[in-house]
C-alpha cells in the first residue's frame, strides 16, 4: 500500500482492518466470534452492519466504540488506533442505560459536565430534548418517563456531545412496533439536520434499507463481512419508501443473503 | 431489568437479596390495596398491631401459667417497671441508659459503616487491596464481637472506644462486603455509556459507580444498623456501668426480670425505630431503587 | 442431683473433687448473683463460696434457700495504685469491682464511711478475671476484689488501701435440701474434711493458692492471713454464722444498699436472715455423724 492510499484511507475516518477475535467460555473453550472483518466507512455516511442474531457485529461495534480490543487487525478512527472510549464517537446502546439518579436535564448534561463544557453545550441541550420531543420534561427521572421516551432522551445525551462518528446498537430492537417507527422517523430527522457518520446496528433488514446509505451483511459466526450493498434511494425518507418496488426488491435480494448463510 | 448488584453466593449478599425479595412481595401486595400511601399505613399498622396483640396475649397467659415473676413477669409488671424506670430508676434509668446506647450505637455503627464502605470502595479499586483484605474479612466475620472483648480491654482500656469497637467490628464486615458486591454489581453499560461520553475514570467513579452502587450499600448499612443492636449487650458487657445492655445484665444479678424485659423490649424498639428511619433515608437518597430504570 | 458451683474456687471447689465421696458435677460462676437465676430454675442445687449479695437478693426475690456452712472468710480489698494514699485521693479515680459482688458493696460502704459520694469516684464494672489485665495497663486505678485477683494486684504494684472480711458460704435450694437431706449433709461432711486438714497443714492450701498465681509461695504478701478458715466447731457462733452475728448483720447492710439503690425491692431484717441460716448440717459434723 503506497502513502497517498493510506492518506486517503485516513480520511474517510473509520477503518476496521481484518479484526479476528474469539470469545472464552470461561471453561478453556475459545469461540471465534470474527475472521477478518475489514471495512470502511466515509465522512457523513449513514452504514448499517446487518447479519443475523450472534454473528459478532455488535462485538465490532463495540471495538469501534474502543470498549474492548480485537485480537487481530486494527480499528483506525482518522488515521489514529482506537484503543479507548472517546467522546467523538458517541454510543447509543440497545437499552437507554440513562442515570435514574438524574434528571433528564442532567443525563444529557452529563458529557458536557465530564467534558467540562457545561456553559456552551446548555442550549444545544434544551434544543435536542425539544428536538426529541421531551420538552416539559426536563425534571423528570428516568423511571418516570415511557420506554420510547427514555430512548429519545438516550438520543439527545449522546448528541449533545456533537459527536463525529455516532455509533447505534440495535438502538430501537426492544421497542414495540410503533415506537420503532416513530424512533425511525427521528432518527432520520436528527441525522438529516446533524450530518454526522452513522454506524447502525441492526438485525432489521427493513430498518437497516429506510436508514441507511450503505448496508454490510455480515455471515455468520464466525461473522465476517459477506456483502457491501449501496443503498441510494432519495433522502428524505420517511416510512412510505417501504412500499416502493425497488425497495422491496432489494429488501428480498438482502432476505435470500441472509437464509442463505444461516443455512 | 434491574440496577441492583447481581447475586453472588456470599452470605450477607443473600441476606440483602432476601431483602430485595421481600421488597417485591410488598409491592405486589400493595397493589391490591384500595387507596395508595393511606391504604399502605394502614395496612401495615394493623398488622404490626395484630402481631403485637397476640403476642401480648400469648406472654400474659403464659406469665399466669408460670405464676412467677422471676421467671415471667406479667406485661402488667413489666409496664409497671418500665414506668418506675422512666421517672425515677437511679442507675437503672431507662431515658439515660437508652440515650448512652443510642450514642454508642451511632459512633460504633457509624463508625463502621464509613470504614466499610471507604475499605470497600479501596478494595474495588486496588486489586492488591482486594487480595489482602477480602480473605481477612472473610475469615474474621464469622467471629463474635464479644470474643475480642478481652483483647479490647488491654488494647483500649475500659473507656467509650472498646464499646464502639465491638459495634464496629459487627458493622464493617457486612458494609465493605457489600459495597465490594455493590460497585463490582454496577451495570457495566453505565459505565460505558459514561466513557463513550467523556467521563474519565475520577469522574466515572463519582458521578456513575458510586450512585449506582448506593441502593446496595444502603441495604447493608440497614442491615448493620440491625446487627449493630444485636450486639450491643456484648459491647455492653465489658466495664459498662450504663446503657441498655448493662442495664439488663445488671437486672439479671438482681434477678430483676421485669427489668430485663423492659431492655429487650427498649432494644427492640429503638432498633426498630432507627431501621425505619434509615428507610426514609434510604427512600430520600434513592428514590430510584427498585423502579426498574436501567 | 442437681449441679453445684464454686465461684472463688480458693478453697473448697478445687479440692471438692478428689475428696468427694457424692457424684456431683461443677460450673464455674463469676459471682454469686450469677448463680441466683440457675438456682431460681432448679438446674442448680446450691452454691458455695458466696458471699452475702446473693443471700439479700435472694431473700428479695422469694427465692427459697438456706445458708448450711461457712468455708472461710476471705479478704476483700481494696488494691489502689501509689497515686491514691487514702479515700479522698479516690475522687475522679476509675476504680472496680464485679457489678453486685461483695466488691461492690464493700466499696459503697467504705465511700460512705470516708465521706466520698459514689458519684465522685468512676466506678468500673469488671469481671474478676478481667481486672488484672485493666490494672496492668492502666485502665483503672485500682479495684475493691478478692484473693487471687488482690493478691495479683498486690503483685503488679498496688498497695492495700482497706480490706474486709467477706464470708464464703454454701447455700442450698430449700427445695433440694427438703428432697436430698442426705446428699447435702454428704457434702457438708466433705467440706467439713477439707477445712480440718486444711486448718492442720496450711501450707497445703498456700501451695495450692501459688501455684494457681503462679507465684513463689513466699511471695504470698500477709495480706492472706492463715486464719480465715472457719473452725467447724466455731461455725455456730456470732463471729461466724451464729444469729445475729457478723455474717447476718453484713447481709442486711448489703441489703439496704441495694434496695436504696433499687436493685431489690427490700432489705432483710436480721430475723429474716437468721430464718436463712440452716446450721443442722454443720451441727451434725460436730456431732460426729460424718463417718
Amino acid at each position: 500500500m503506497n502513502e497517498s492510499k493510506l492518506a486517503k484511507a485516513a480520511d474517510t475516518g473509520l477503518r476496521l482492518q481484518g479484526i479476528s477475535h474469539s470469545f472464552s467460555d470461561g471453561r478453556g473453550r475459545a469461540t471465534d466470534v470474527l475472521a477478518g472483518v475489514s471495512f470502511e466507512v466515509g465522512a457523513r455516511e449513514f452504514v448499517s452492519l446487518m447479519g443475523p442474531s450472534g454473528c459478532g457485529k455488535s462485538t465490532v461495534l463495540g471495538m469501534v466504540a474502543g470498549f474492548l480490543s480485537p485480537e487481530q487487525g486494527d480499528v483506525r478512527w482518522h488515521g489514529e488506533r482506537v484503543t479507548a472510549p472517546d467522546a467523538a464517537r458517541g454510543v447509543v446502546f440497545q437499552k437507554p442505560h440513562l442515570y435514574p439518579w438524574c434528571e433528564v436535564y442532567d443525563n444529557v448534561m452529563f458529557g458536557p459536565r465530564a467534558l467540562g463544557r457545561e456553559r456552551e453545550s446548555r442550549d444545544l441541550a434544551r434544543d435536542l430534548i425539544a428536538e426529541v420531543g421531551l420538552e416539559g420534561f426536563e425534571r423528570h427521572r428516568p423511571y418516570e418517563l415511557s420506554g420510547g421516551m427514555q430512548h429519545r432522551v438516550a438520543l439527545a445525551r449522546t448528541l449533545v456531545n456533537r459527536p463525529e462518528l455516532l455509533l447505534m446498537d440495535e438502538p430501537f430492537a426492544a421497542l414495540d412496533a410503533q415506537t420503532r417507527e416513530e424512533m425511525q422517523a427521528l432518527l432520520l430527522e436528527v441525522w438529516q439536520r446533524h450530518r454526522c457518520t452513522v454506524l447502525f446496528v441492526t438485525h432489521d433488514i427493513e430498518e437497516g434499507l429506510l436508514l441507511s446509505d450503505r448496508i454490510l451483511v455480515m455471515g455468520h459466526r464466525p461473522g465476517s463481512i459477506r456483502a457491501d450493498i449501496s443503498v441510494d434511494f432519495e433522502r428524505p425518507r420517511d416510512e412510505t419508501l417501504v412500499f416502493d418496488q425497488r425497495f422491496v426488491d432489494l429488501r428480498s435480494s438482502v432476505r435470500t443473503l441472509f437464509r442463505k448463510d444461516s443455512s | 431489568m434491574t440496577d441492583l448488584p447481581s447475586a453472588t453466593p456470599d452470605a450477607a449478599l443473600e441476606q440483602v437479596d432476601s431483602e430485595l425479595v421481600r421488597g417485591h412481595r410488598l409491592s405486589r401486595k400493595r397493589r391490591l390495596l384500595p387507596t395508595g400511601r393511606w391504604g399502605d399505613f394502614i395496612a401495615t399498622t394493623a398488622s404490626l398491631i395484630t402481631a403485637l396483640a397476640l403476642v401480648v396475649a400469648l406472654w400474659w397467659i403464659a406469665a399466669i401459667a408460670f405464676n412467677d415473676p422471676n421467671v415471667l413477669p406479667s406485661p402488667e409488671e413489666v409496664a409497671d417497671r418500665a414506668d418506675e424506670l422512666l421517672t425515677n430508676g437511679g442507675d437503672l434509668g431507662l431515658v439515660h441508659n437508652a440515650q448512652v446506647s443510642l450514642i454508642r450505637i451511632l459512633i460504633g455503627w457509624g463508625g463502621g459503616v464509613i470504614a466499610g464502605v471507604a475499605v470497600g470502595i479501596a478494595m474495588v479499586s486496588n486489586r492488591w487491596i482486594l487480595g489482602l483484605l477480602d480473605p481477612l474479612i472473610e475469615l474474621g466475620r464469622p467471629i463474635p464481637p464479644l470474643a475480642f472483648a478481652p483483647l479490647l480491654v488491654i488494647w483500649f482500656g475500659i473507656g467509650e472506644l472498646p464499646k464502639y469497637m465491638i459495634l464496629g467490628f459487627t458493622t464493617f464486615p457486612i458494609v465493605a462486603i457489600s459495597t465490594v458486591a455493590a460497585v463490582k454489581g454496577v451495570d457495566r453499560n453505565w459505565i460505558l455509556a459514561a466513557q463513550s461520553l467523556g467521563a474519565g475514570r475520577l469522574y466515572v467513579l463519582r458521578r456513575v459507580t458510586i450512585p449506582a452502587a448506593l441502593p446496595g450499600i444502603l441495604v447493608s448499612i440497614r442491615l448493620a444498623n440491625g446487627l449493630s443492636w444485636s450486639s450491643l449487650v456484648a459491647a455492653e458487657i465489658i466495664a459498662s456501668t450504663s446503657g441498655l445492655g448493662w442495664m439488663i445484665l445488671q437486672a439479671g444479678r438482681f434477678l430483676d426480670t421485669p427489668t430485663i424485659f423492659v431492655g429487650i423490649i427498649t432494644i427492640g424498639l429503638l432498633a426498630f425505630i432507627t431501621d425505619r428511619v434509615l428507610r426514609v433515608a434510604e427512600a430520600w437518597l434513592v428514590p430510584w431503587r427498585g423502579k426498574g430504570a436501567s | 442431683m442437681g449441679r453445684f458451683v464454686a465461684p472463688t474456687l480458693i478453697l473448697a471447689g478445687q479440692q471438692l473433687d478428689s475428696f468427694s465421696n457424692i457424684s456431683m458435677s461443677t460450673v464455674d460462676v463469676e459471682t454469686g448473683p450469677a448463680a441466683l437465676p440457675l438456682m431460681q430454675s432448679g438446674q442448680l442445687a446450691g452454691v458455695a463460696d458466696v458471699g452475702e449479695p446473693p443471700i439479700a437478693i435472694g431473700f428479695a426475690r422469694n427465692i427459697p434457700l438456706k445458708v448450711v456452712w461457712s468455708g472461710n472468710v476471705t479478704p476483700v480489698t481494696l488494691v489502689v495504685n501509689k497515686d491514691i494514699k487514702s479515700a479522698a485521693d479516690l475522687a475522679g479515680k476509675k476504680i472496680a469491682a464485679p457489678g453486685g459482688s461483695t466488691g461492690e458493696i464493700f466499696l459503697k460502704e467504705y465511700l460512705a464511711e470516708n465521706n466520698v459520694a459514689w458519684n465522685e469516684i468512676e466506678y468500673v464494672d469488671l469481671g474478676g478475671p478481667d481486672i488484672v489485665p485493666a490494672y496492668s495497663s492502666g485502665a483503672i486505678d485500682g479495684a475493691f476484689i478478692w484473693v487471687p485477683q488482690s493478691l495479683a494486684l498486690l503483685h503488679a504494684g498496688g498497695h492495700e488501701l482497706t480490706t474486709q472480711p467477706g464470708s464464703q458460704v454454701t447455700i442450698f435450694s430449700q427445695e433440694f435440701i427438703d428432697q436430698h437431706p442426705d446428699v447435702v449433709q454428704a457434702f457438708v461432711c466433705d467440706m467439713a474434711q477439707i477445712q480440718e486438714t486444711a486448718l492442720k497443714t496450711p501450707n497445703s492450701v498456700w501451695a495450692a493458692l501459688a501455684e494457681k498465681l503462679k507465684l513463689p509461695e513466699s511471695e504470698l504478701p500477709e495480706l492472706m492471713p492463715k486464719d480465715t478458715i472457719v473452725p467447724v466447731a466455731q461455725m455456730g457462733s456470732p463471729k461466724y454464722l451464729g444469729p445475729n452475728g457478723a455474717f447476718a448483720q453484713q447481709v442486711v447492710a448489703t441489703g439496704e444498699i441495694l434496695a436504696e439503690e433499687g436493685a431489690i425491692p427490700q432489705a432483710p431484717t436480721i430475723s429474716e436472715v437468721n430464718e436463712m441460716i440452716d446450721l443442722q448440717f454443720a451441727e451434725a459434723v460436730t456431732a460426729g455423724k460424718c463417718s
